[in-house]
């Protein structure tokens, strides 16, 4: 899991390596999530992005403004839910829903 | 190159083509894994014990206590949904919990519930939920009630009629385009679950939210009631409801209570026998009055009830039976 440590930056790694069973699909996910970090609107929060690297994830946060700080903070907690998600093997949107077969479904092709 | 496959959703008239990881227009029913899942089963986001006259039901139980749940999204977007929060939401969206339905049962009993309502959102979209609950509730001795627009395929309502004993159906408007351009549905499959459930043996109720400027035109109110009583007889109970602006119908203003008022009028002349006014606090409108000779029944104040006269469903003064569901047996 991401830990935050704080010195004369906030600062973030993911030790990817522990997790080499992690599909190209899980990758690009954060990838994604990472991106929408880094947006103008967020005021640059994020720098030194460095993503698929061999040790993994690592990306450092400005101390930048208050509001900076909070929105990285809320997206680790997203992301962590994503996390647990995603290493189920499943759409981390769909996390902790159900799995029941739909009544009254014909299948056909497109 | 691999042919795609796609999932037609038939619970609903909207019959949503749904392709791995997508959901239908309800947003609870989404592909997984090959499979079309109902990914709010077990999983409402929002529980209460209400009074069943909230639903509005009022010849169902009165003063009754009603374990109420819902789950997220809904096959209908009505530009003035009450509960918009938590309808025109997907599950993944908003805070749900775990509670299957032996668990529904067990804590409906506990806190002393006559029933079990699967209401708020709509049951449609949680159709294996409220189907597998109410088949328990049945079994523990507890009845069922959906509230619900009424938007749903032949085939899953009658199967839904055999665990169902009471339903207040919304009946938005007697308009297409209303429904086409407010609701993002159709009025027909709604008169057709009316008629069903009526056949069936449900009890009915129904609800017409007035819409000042949307769906007031008194001269449309006068047709839907002609129509209710064709097909749904005198007996079964109307509730026009007020409306109070919400979700994007916010610069349009409460419903005058006079324009409730007749409505009622208009419903009561062309025959209908129980007619209420909903939404307004201390109205007389809001009371049971026996259509033979005007005794008062059932006297109510907002969800309470502060008298109830009715004597094994009768009138205790002519002795006139008044339709419902009047004992918990």
């Amino acid at each position: 899991m991401p830990y935050v440590r704080r010195d004369r930056t906030w600062r973030v790694e993911f030790l990817m390596s522990r997790f080499r069973e992690w599909s190209s699909r899980a990758a690009i996910g954060l990838e994604q999530l990472v991106a929408g970090w880094t947006r103008p609107a967020r005021g640059n929060a994020l720098s030194g992005l460095s993503l698929r690297s061999r040790r993994g994830f690592r990306f450092e946060l400005d101390r930048g403004s208050r509001v900076a700080r909070r929105e990285f903070l809320m997206s680790l907690g997203a992301l962590s839910v994503a996390w647990r998600g995603l290493c189920g093997g499943s759409d981390s949107r769909l996390w902790g829903l159900s799995r029941r077969r739909a009544m009254f479904v014909r299948k056909t092709d497109a | 190159m691999p042919k795609r496959q796609v999932f037609v959703c038939e619970l609903c008239p909207k019959a949503c083509r749904i392709t791995e990881g997508h959901s239908g227009d309800c947003r609870s029913r989404i592909v997984v894994d090959g499979e079309l899942r109902a990914v709010t089963y077990g999983r409402p986001c929002a529980i209460h014990i209400d009074p069943v006259e909230k639903k509005p039901l009022y010849h169902f139980q009165p003063g009754s206590r009603i374990f109420s749940l819902a789950t997220a999204g809904c096959n209908l977007h009505c530009k003035f949904c009450q509960n918009w929060t938590i309808s025109q939401l997907g599950p993944q969206d908003i805070r749900n919990i775990r509670l299957e339905p032996e668990e529904v049962v067990r804590t409906a009993i506990a806190q002393q519930c006559a029933s079990i309502a699967y209401t708020y959102t709509d049951p449609v979209i949680y159709y294996e939920y409220t189907m597998d609950t109410s088949r328990l509730a049945r079994e523990k001795g507890l009845k069922n009630v959906t509230v619900t627009a009424g938007y749903i395929n032949r085939k899953p309502l009658e199967l839904l009629c055999t665990v169902t004993d009471g339903s207040n159906t919304d009946l938005k408007a007697f308009s297409d385009a209303f429904y086409r351009d407010m609701c993002e549905g159709s009025l027909k499959p709604v008169l057709d679950c009316l008629v069903l459930m009526k056949e069936r043996g449900v009890w009915l109720e129904v609800t017409n939210l007035v819409i000042p400027t949307l769906n007031d035109d008194l001269e449309m109110i006068r047709r839907m009631c002609k129509w209710m009583l064709a097909n749904l007889g005198p007996d079964t109970p109307l509730h026009f409801s007020r409306f109070y602006p919400m979700y994007k119908i916010r610069n349009l203003p409460p419903t005058p209570v006079e324009l409730l008022m007749q409505a009622r009028q208009e419903a009561l002349e062309i025959g209908l026998r129980y007619v209420y006014v909903g939404n307004v606090l201390g109205v007389e409108a809001a009371h049971t009055v026996c259509p033979k000779d005007q005794t008062l029944l059932i006297r109510r104040t907002g969800y309470s009830i502060l008298e109830n006269n009715l004597r094994d469903g009768k009138c205790p003064t002519c002795g006139e039976t008044v339709p419902g569901v009047w004992s918990s047996s």
